[in-house]
């Protein structure tokens, strides 16, 4: 519910673990045993030697993924017979309010999983463990080695200490999604080559008589994040802040981005999308409602799976008119650390578990998503999956900028989502494009100084 | 039916005037003074432990600005935040204006029809019992289930509410049911009043089974019909069971926030955004747990207002 | 009836228009149209979770094509729909059983006796339900945790229990009311006492109101999202709520599990409600009734 981009998952055909992960999922249960839990400290078992039991918090549970879970935890608990792993599925949509209330009222589960760009809120809840020793000792081969710099800087800057407070084992890129086949049959130009030809195509794939639409809006939850990264790319502006530590939102190159993409509602998007999210923008575009929509790596293999590979085709968003591809870094997924952990050393070998390649390699597989190893990175299937290419070419691309998105300021996501009532005053003509803008940008400035002063 | 109460009701007068010792009239009021005190232990004890601090917390921090996730701008403000809120927040009106909206038709519709069916199921007719498992069917569908069920019978291409208008040629273009601004609160309603009249049916039945029939009797002998037996009967024995539901039903739909936030997210715009989702918009959402508690504690006073007037006007209780 | 028509004498045509309006217009007009009402809702549910191939776009058709039974064999494999049900279940039926005897206690009191804080503790009652309780939950957990009820059938059948309690208490207390107290003082004047009394003879008066109350509570605990959510870190403890939000997760979309979900929730609910509404009427009938 909260900010964060959410990351989305395949519905990859796992019938099979289906049956599996009926049986699987009882039998964590079964050793948690019933009611009765309670008790103080999450993970019990003696310190030092004896058994441990580590609790583990998937916030991006659902029937795909949690059998992905199972497995791993299975693998992991045999790799360590004494140590026993309890996994707790929270449904994304609460995952964060319930992480924040568990550290606030005292009792925290040892490891969770989740975006990267989540996590400021419970470092300043001093929620979390700093890594940093561990991933510095983490000196086996596919350790710390595994790991470009850049990869685990982008994790670090999600603290304003610098310190590493999330393992990263999966990263996703917000695409274009557009339909392959309708924009050849058109003779429609590539999406993704330039703004104009963008717009061009979501203006030619609008076809009323046949109740379609070109692009599919993000006008309800989510709306101002996935927009964000849609004014940076259009405008080429390359930071967040300018040297005086003001937001580069405001200005004219912005507000004709954020007018022109207010443009296509009622014109080349319908006007429900005024409400949309992403399960609506799902709908429209499997639907063959909208030819086109913005969404991040992760859903690639839904769609495929509903549209078939010929339909979809992937776009990086296009450079801006001053020639550069500002885009924003990857959204990294990584596993963290509660400080009120009994275990910390334990907790800290789930996480790394999870981020070696032979682990996160099969699952970003799974998931359709980049790893961040680079050894899983070299992996044959990387080459097979078009998403993943086209994603990993922008990141490449010498044109590419990285806008780094100040993921240490926790009032970075509250502010999207008190945002998004106003974009949709902006959608329906009440708000002006500049002043929405504004106060946004004011939020941001106000919240810097506040965090910083 | 024997009416036990019927024979029952001539001892007392037995009971005075025999020698026999009863009790004085003034214990029938008041037994020993503990005893009420104890009834209400239980009840007393419950809140206590679990409701009295979680409250108490709220109003605490109503006069700090506090924010869990950036503790530096936790203070003491005092007042601050009270006075923001009635001189500097549009949307705190905004979203009292839509609460008052859903109150008064959620509470006013549902009881009408509910009203309308209590009478209609207290007759006797065939399959009265099938016809009042119906009734009651959607009390028993979860929150989460009726937010999803009506969300998809109004999407605008798939969902069944357009289907059939298209398909039976009363409308050509999508109805736009949940972000059309003007529309979307009253499909929010709709949803809302389909799962809230059992719960007035249910009571007001309940009410209905205790009006005895040999009133209605000697109405229809006095020669009124049915219009003036409910307007002169059944209404006024009603009055406090109307007047509970009612009040009860009102607080309940001020405060109901799931519903709302998960069809509509208080949108579009803020066209469905009531006092409780700004409530916790702000102070789950948006983290201003200071702000947001001190807008809980303007609604806590409006409602405890309301109810006192209510009871008040409604000589509650007075009807005994 | 028939005296009354008698002193008006008209003409049998009228006689049968009447009653035409009577019946039809007044009864099975308005309760047809409703119960179409009602039911449309369902009959939507009913044809999602028999129709394959729309589970991510939730479409509607007037038939299901093509039909299937799979979604709701889905609804236990994949989703663990069983242990939710069955959590939802024990929870809310807990609730009840202890709302029950303390609303009727709590009613009896704020009813028949007068002392100081009467008005006073219904007020209190009534305030329990005035603040958002998302905003209580941390002190709430916190409560929890000193108590040991985290992750408890217990935990969550008491604190859906403390706040359905106000309105059960609130609504026997009307309902005392109208049971006349003539009634118990007789018992008492026969040798009975006041306990044994009440017990004999007015709880059987009490019994549609019973059946409103404990059947409120059974729903609002069974309703309940937020205790569930967070006041529970095991995953087989979840109650229906929570367990139905793994449908509806970000990414995966299912709502033909969803519709088969919902459609196995209700039935036994439904089943329930029509053994009980019998209780529902039939009561106080030829009682006295005071106001």
């Amino acid at each position: 519910m909260v900010g964060g981009r959410e990351t989305n998952l395949s519905r990859r055909d796992l019938f099979r673990f289906g049956a599996v992960a009926g049986g699987i999922a009882l039998v964590p249960g079964a050793l948690a045993g019933c009611s009765s839990g309670g008790g103080d400290s999450a993970g019990s078992g003696s310190g030092g030697g004896g058994p441990v039991k580590l609790t583990y918090w998937d916030t991006n549970a659902g029937p795909d993924r949690t059998p992905l879970w199972q497995d791993i935890l299975a693998r992991f608990e045999k790799a360590n017979p004494n140590i026993t792993v309890e996994y707790v599925g929270v449904p994304q949509g609460d995952a964060i309010q319930k992480i924040q209330t568990a550290i606030a009222g005292g009792q925290v589960p040892d490891v969770a999983n989740g975006l990267v760009s989540t996590i400021a809120p419970y470092i300043a809840q001093d929620g979390l463990l700093a890594l940093d020793k561990y991933f510095t000792a983490w000196t086996e081969a596919g350790g710390k080695s595994d790991f470009t710099k850049a990869t685990i800087d982008s994790a670090r800057s999600a603290a304003t200490d610098h310190k590493l407070y999330a393992m990263p084992f999966t990263s996703n890129v917000n695409v274009i999604y557009y339909r392959k086949d309708l924009v050849k049959q058109l003779g429609l130009p590539d999406p993704g080559s330039s703004w104009d030809n963008f717009y061009a195509v979501a203006k030619g794939l609008t076809d009323p008589d046949k109740k379609m639409y070109g692009f599919a809006l993000r006008g309800g939850q989510g709306s101002v994040l996935a927009l964000e990264s849609w004014l940076y790319a259009a405008t080429g502006v390359d930071s967040y802040f300018d040297h005086s530590g003001k937001s580069t939102l405001t200005g004219p190159k912005m507000t004709a981005a954020l007018k022109r993409w207010a443009g296509m509602f009622g014109t080349s998007a319908s006007k429900n999308d005024l409400q949309s999210d992403y399960k609506a923008m799902t709908a429209e575009f499997d639907g063959g409602q909208a030819g086109m929509f913005f969404h991040n790596l992760g859903s690639y293999t839904d769609h495929t799976k509903t549209l078939g590979a010929d339909k979809v085709g992937v776009a990086v968003l296009p450079p801006a008119p001053n020639g550069k591809l500002t885009l924003e870094g990857l959204a990294q997924t990584g596993n963290f650390v509660f400080k009120g952990t009994k275990h910390p050393e334990e907790a800290w070998k789930l996480a790394a578990y999870i981020a070696t390649s032979g682990v996160q390699g099969p699952y970003n597989k799974a998931i359709g998503q980049l790893p961040t190893s680079t050894k899983a990175l070299g992996e044959s299937w990387i080459k097979d999956s078009a998403a993943v290419v086209a994603a990993q070419a922008a990141v490449n691309d010498p044109k590419a900028v990285v806008v780094d998105a100040p993921l240490q300021m926790p009032a970075y996501s509250t502010i999207q989502v008190e945002m998004e009532p106003e974009l949709q005053k902006v959608l329906l003509g009440k708000l002006s494009a500049g002043d929405f803008l504004k106060a946004w940008a004011d939020k941001l400035n106000d919240a810097r100084e506040q965090q910083q002063g | 039916m024997a009416p036990p109460s019927a024979d029952v009701m001539t001892r007392p007068q037995a009971s005075t005037s025999s020698p026999r010792p009863v009790m004085p009239v003034r214990k029938r009021k008041r037994w020993r003074g503990w005893v009420p005190y104890l009834c209400l232990a239980p009840a007393a004890l419950g809140i206590i432990v679990f409701v009295a601090w979680p409250i108490v917390t709220v109003f605490q921090y109503s006069f700090q600005t506090y924010n869990p996730t950036q503790p530096w701008v936790n203070k003491f403000v005092g007042l601050q935040n009270f006075i923001n809120i009635f001189t500097s927040d549009d949307k705190f009106w905004g979203s009292l204006w839509v609460s008052l909206k859903w109150v008064v038709v959620q509470v006013v519709f549902q009881l009408v029809i509910g009203l309308g069916l209590a009478l209609i199921l207290n007759r006797v007719f065939r399959a009265r019992g099938l016809f009042r498992a119906f009734i009651f069917a959607p009390w028993a569908v979860a929150g989460v289930v009726v937010t999803a069920t009506w969300t998809l019978m109004f999407q605008p291409v798939s969902g069944m509410i357009n289907t059939v208008l298209t398909s039976v040629g009363l409308i050509h273009s999508p109805i736009l049911w949940l972000s059309d601004p003007n529309l979307t609160f009253w499909s929010v309603s709709l949803a809302e009043l389909w799962r809230g009249v059992p719960f007035f049916t249910i009571m007001l039945l309940a009410g209905l089974q205790s009006i005895p029939g040999d009133l209605y009797e000697s109405a229809s002998i006095d020669g009124a019909g049915r219009t003036q037996t409910f307007w002169r009967v059944t209404l006024p024995l009603l009055k406090d069971t109307i007047v509970l539901a009612t009040l009860l039903r009102g607080v309940w739909e001020f405060n109901n926030v799931d519903v709302i936030y998960t069809m509509t997210g208080g949108g579009p715009g803020d066209t469905t955004t009531t006092l409780p989702v700004y409530v916790v918009n702000q102070a789950i959402h948006y983290h201003n747990f200071g702000y947001g508690s001190a807008l809980s504690v303007v609604s806590f006073f409006l409602l405890l207002i309301f109810a006192l007037v209510y009871l008040k006007l409604s000589n509650f209780g007075r009807g005994e | 009836m028939s005296i009354h028509d008698a002193t008006l004498a008209p003409s049998s045509r009228m006689r049968t228009l009447k009653r035409l309006w009577d019946r039809g217009g007044l009864l099975w007009g308005p309760l047809a149209i409703y119960t179409i009402f009602t039911l449309i809702p369902f009959y939507s549910l009913a044809s999602l979770s028999t129709t394959s191939g729309v589970s991510s776009t939730g479409a509607f058709s007037f038939l299901p094509s093509p039909f299937t039974w799979q979604h709701f064999v889905d609804v236990f494999t994949q989703y663990g729909f069983g242990i939710y049900l069955k959590n939802s279940f024990i929870v809310a039926l807990g609730t009840a059983i202890v709302v029950i005897p303390i609303a009727i206690l709590t009613g009896y009191a704020l009813s028949r006796f007068r002392f100081r804080g009467n008005n006073g503790f219904m007020l209190v009652l009534l305030m329990t339900q005035f603040i958002p309780p998302a905003l209580m939950i941390i002190p709430l957990f916190v409560t929890f945790r000193w108590l040991g009820l985290l992750n408890t059938y217990q935990g969550l059948i008491i604190i859906n229990a403390v706040f359905q309690l106000p309105l059960a208490a609130i609504m026997m207390r009307g309902f005392v009311s109208s049971a006349p107290i003539e009634l118990e003082e007789a018992g008492m004047v026969d040798g009975c006492s006041r306990f044994g009394s009440v017990l004999r003879l007015v709880l059987p008066l009490l019994r549609p109101g019973i059946v409103a109350v404990g059947s409120f509570a059974f729903v609002g605990a069974w309703d309940n999202f937020l205790f569930g959510l967070f006041l529970v870190n095991n995953q087989n403890l979840y109650p229906l709520p929570v367990g139905l939000g793994y449908f509806l997760s970000e990414f995966n979309v299912d709502f033909s599990a969803l519709a088969a979900a919902a459609l196995i929730a209700i039935i036994p609910v439904v089943i329930i409600f029509a053994f009980i509404q019998r209780h529902l009427v039939g009561g106080l009938s030829a009682g006295a009734v005071k106001g």
